[in-house]
């Protein structure tokens, strides 16, 4: 988890300047920082190993019940 | 818009090595086994018919990138929701070559590296050419593209003394799995051509970019159908649908020589090229969405990718069978097929009235 954590601030702290010098930093560090914050959310669940079911999971159960899932 | 140009060499080179993705190592229409070659000339003429569709709808739209002719048809605010489907289906699209990527380099050249080492070399590279801009990605491709042919050519001739070209006999035993595998070709290699939209209106001819797109279908199609039919006659149809990666095998069976990293190497340049066109694209669809520059947001969603990829095919079993289901052809067809045709007939009419009302105000 701290491995993930160091990796992302190491990240964010070599794209600082470039954010902040954003003529519309605003919204920049905005997106941004929901795109690195969905990420860093998804990669600490990932370390401790409590991950949700992942989306192509449940499209192939999806797709199972449905009798399109495998050949 | 930007000025940024683009010859169309290099929307033609770009284009060759993003179909060339991840298919040398491996090829979807193996499915078909002895017929795979078969397969892939059908699957090349489709790619053919819905490139040409796509870019029609590019020249119709008068050099509006993706996001502004779906805002063009469907409005502002739909708009922009309809453009999440693209972006995730970009992503979508990095993460299966992404992981590809980095599991066949982990299960065949690197097997004591850690894979994220791999992920984080290849997002880099990509993340780095992504942010430097169409006119670098473009001359990078002209440098490394011609490697691609070069390198397929070296280890076809070095294999064609121990080619036994019977493999291809008997013919068209069983038509739906070389159906369903020219389908698989069309939707996994020559449809993603729709992420091209957010590059044509930089290119610096319309009138080329036909001419370009379609010899850089031509070349792709041919280069799958020398190494469908090279692996075939090399492993054997009964033997290539338990091979995970042909290509690979197929060269380390040339005698006395290793020149297999010749195979990771296209994989290395065609998997970049596809990423990093990916992750220009969702970059810039974004941007535009909130009106903000486009290079911040690069390295942020390379993360993003990195993690999506861990997660969503934790291993290479995951990401195999997922490749093998039908899920992977059923959610391509909307943004590949469904939401282009979708575009092209509203296109189509807006021009028309657009005409019409012209000709009545000057009448």
């Amino acid at each position: 988890m701290l491995k993930v954590i160091i990796g992302i601030l190491i990240l964010v702290l070599l794209n600082l300047k470039e954010l902040i010098t954003s003529p519309s930093k605003g919204k920049v560090m905005g997106v941004y920082f929901v795109i690195v914050g969905i990420s860093l959310i998804l990669g600490i669940l990932l370390s401790i190993k409590k991950a949700p079911p992942s989306p192509y999971e449940i499209i192939m159960v999806i797709f199972n019940n449905m009798g399109l899932g495998d050949e | 818009m930007s000025k940024v140009k683009l010859s169309n060499f290099q929307l033609a080179v770009i284009a060759i090595g993003y179909f060339h993705g991840s298919t040398t190592i491996s090829n979807p229409a193996i499915g078909a086994k002895r017929d795979a070659w078969i397969a892939v000339i059908l699957g090349t003429l489709g790619g053919f018919i819905v490139i040409t569709m796509q870019l029609y709808l590019s020249k119709i739209s008068k050099g509006k990138n993706l996001l502004e002719i779906i805002e063009f048809c469907f409005g502002k605010t739909t708009g922009k929701i309809l453009c999440l489907i693209y972006i995730l289906y970009f992503m979508h699209n990095a993460i299966l070559d992404t992981k590809a990527f980095s599991e066949f380099m982990v299960t065949v050249s690197y097997p004591e590296t850690p894979i994220i080492v791999i992920v984080l070399v290849l997002i880099i590279i990509a993340v780095y050419a992504a942010r430097s801009g169409l006119s670098v990605i473009g001359k990078s491709c002209e440098v490394l593209v011609p490697l691609l042919p070069l390198a397929i050519a070296i280890v076809t001739l070095s294999l064609l003394k121990v080619t036994d070209f019977t493999g291809f006999k008997p013919i068209l035993l069983e038509i739906p799995p070389v159906i369903k595998s020219s389908f698989d070709l069309v939707s996994s290699v020559f449809a993603d051509f729709i992420v091209f939209l957010m590059i044509l209106p930089y290119t610096n001819s319309e009138k080329g970019r036909f001419k370009a797109t379609y010899w850089a279908t031509g070349i792709s199609g041919l280069i799958l159908l020398v190494i469908s039919s090279r692996n075939l006659q090399i492993i054997g149809p009964a033997l290539i649908e338990y091979v995970r990666y042909p290509s690979h095998i197929a060269a380390q069976l040339i005698p006395t020589i290793s020149i297999d990293p010749l195979v990771d190497m296209n994989l290395l340049i065609g998997g970049v090229i596809k990423v990093l066109v990916s992750l220009y694209a969702i970059s810039k669809i974004t941007a535009e969405i909130f009106h903000i520059e486009y290079k911040p947001l690069v390295p942020a969603f390379g993360l993003l990718i990195i993690v999506l990829s861990f997660w969503a095919f934790p291993d290479a079993m995951e990401l195999y069978s997922w490749e093998h289901s039908m899920g992977e052809t059923l959610i391509s067809i909307p943004p590949q097929l469904l939401l282009p045709i979708i575009l092209l007939i509203i296109s189509l009419i807006k021009n028309k009235r657009e005409q019409n009302g012209q000709k009545s105000q000057s009448a």
